[in-house]
């Protein structure tokens, strides 16, 4: 009788998809999670990373947002590339308008959640951004030789202390790192090192490596926002994708 | 749909959404000049990667002009206070958006502002 008054009493929650109150995080007096306490730890002791959290768009639309001058130099051609990218030329043959993978790192910076499920194992991340999932191994192996050049590459990782480094690697050099149009090769190397500053924010440094495309590697820190209580929804981007033919450029082929 | 309180107060709950919800970018598609436009919602297509309004703008002298607006994907918009409830067919909205710029009567939205004074960000 109780629990059935209980279920009336919190039926407006239960019949939600989202909105369900998490568990992992601190709580503040009057009950609210509470997102400046210490990032939770999981039985192993390492920070606890898993959440839902969203990224900050303002790097969708430029990676290099926060880089001064100097601090991140194309190669000729990729600059080239990039500034006609830029005038929207080429607007058709951006990976995402044709539903295709964001690739490391643009997928932490769509205008999506992602959840990351932690084991001492292996980290998941399932981006609601594409329907994508990644598996982040640290059971330590290895990408050797040739992989199968891919949207998303072969990610490991190792914990630093309180941060979790991730390498990948093994990218078939077709994203754009933003809608900027910033370039990619096959020689492309991300390094992301994961940080939960506190229970609601998680830091991810990003260092860009691909020696084809940029002078040397260069680093972004893009700071995520925990959303307690939201979910990964379903995002079947080819559904209605209407714009495609409206936009200038070549759509890509082979899709 | 019905969306509770609880919807919307897990709405305001959450982080501040983005408004840029676009899976890819607008530039090259849209202009940058806003545009209102008053009408009559005809149909709402709740679908990925945009939703879209398909409304009639009627003019002063009475002629009806059918307009096509996109919106964000389904799901950052349940997440910014939306649900594939909030516009019916006959509800008479206003819509801020940026007209394409290759076609007529298409637009981008930005904001709807229902009929009881409720605005709804898009993107």
């Amino acid at each position: 009788m109780v629990f059935s008054l209980l279920l009336i009493g919190f039926s407006p929650a239960l019949a939600q998809w989202t909105g369900v109150p998490i568990r992992n995080i601190p709580r503040t007096k009057d009950g609210k999670p509470d997102l400046t306490a210490p990032a939770p730890r999981s039985p192993d002791g390492k920070p606890d990373l898993s959440g839902v959290w969203q990224g900050d768009t303002k790097y969708l639309q430029n990676v290099a947002a926060d880089l001064r001058p100097g601090e991140m130099t194309m190669l000729p051609w990729a600059e080239a590339l990039t500034n006609e990218r830029k005038t929207g030329i080429h607007a058709a043959e951006e990976p995402q308008a044709n539903c295709l993978p964001p690739g490391i790192p643009r997928i932490n910076s769509t205008p999506y959640p992602f959840k990351i499920v932690q084991t001492a194992e292996e980290v998941l991340i399932l981006y609601e951004s594409y329907g994508l999932t990644r598996q982040i191994f640290l059971d330590g192996r290895r990408v050797v030789g040739d992989t199968n050049p891919s949207w998303m590459g072969y990610s490991v990782g190792k914990w630093d202390k309180d941060t979790l480094v991730v390498d990948t690697v093994g990218f078939n050099g077709k994203t754009w790192l933003d809608a900027t149009g910033h370039p990619t090769t096959d020689a492309l190397h991300v390094t992301e090192r994961y940080r939960r500053r506190d229970a609601g924010h998680l830091e991810i440094r990003i260092t860009i490596d691909d020696p084809k495309a940029y002078v040397k590697p260069w680093t972004v820190t893009q700071v995520m926002q925990l959303l307690p209580g939201a979910e990964v929804l379903e995002f079947a981007c080819d559904e209605n994708n209407r714009d495609l033919p409206h936009l200038p450029g070549a759509h890509m082929t082979g899709k | 749909m019905k969306c509770g309180l609880f919807t919307w107060l897990a709405a305001l709950m959450l982080a501040p959404a983005p408004l840029m919800l676009a899976h890819h970018s607008f530039a090259a598609e849209y202009g940058s000049k806003p545009i209102t436009l008053r009408g009559t919602i005809v149909r709402f297509v709740w679908m990925n990667p945009h939703t879209r309004i398909y409304l009639d703008v009627t003019d002063a002298n009475g002629a009806v002009t059918k307009w096509e607006c996109e919106g964000s994907a389904p799901g950052g918009l349940l997440s910014n206070g939306w649900s594939r409830g909030s516009l019916k067919p006959g509800d008479r909205v206003t819509i801020e958006g940026f007209p394409a710029r290759d076609r007529p009567n298409i637009c981008k939205v930005r904001a709807v502002k229902l009929a009881n004074g409720r605005r709804l960000i898009m993107g």
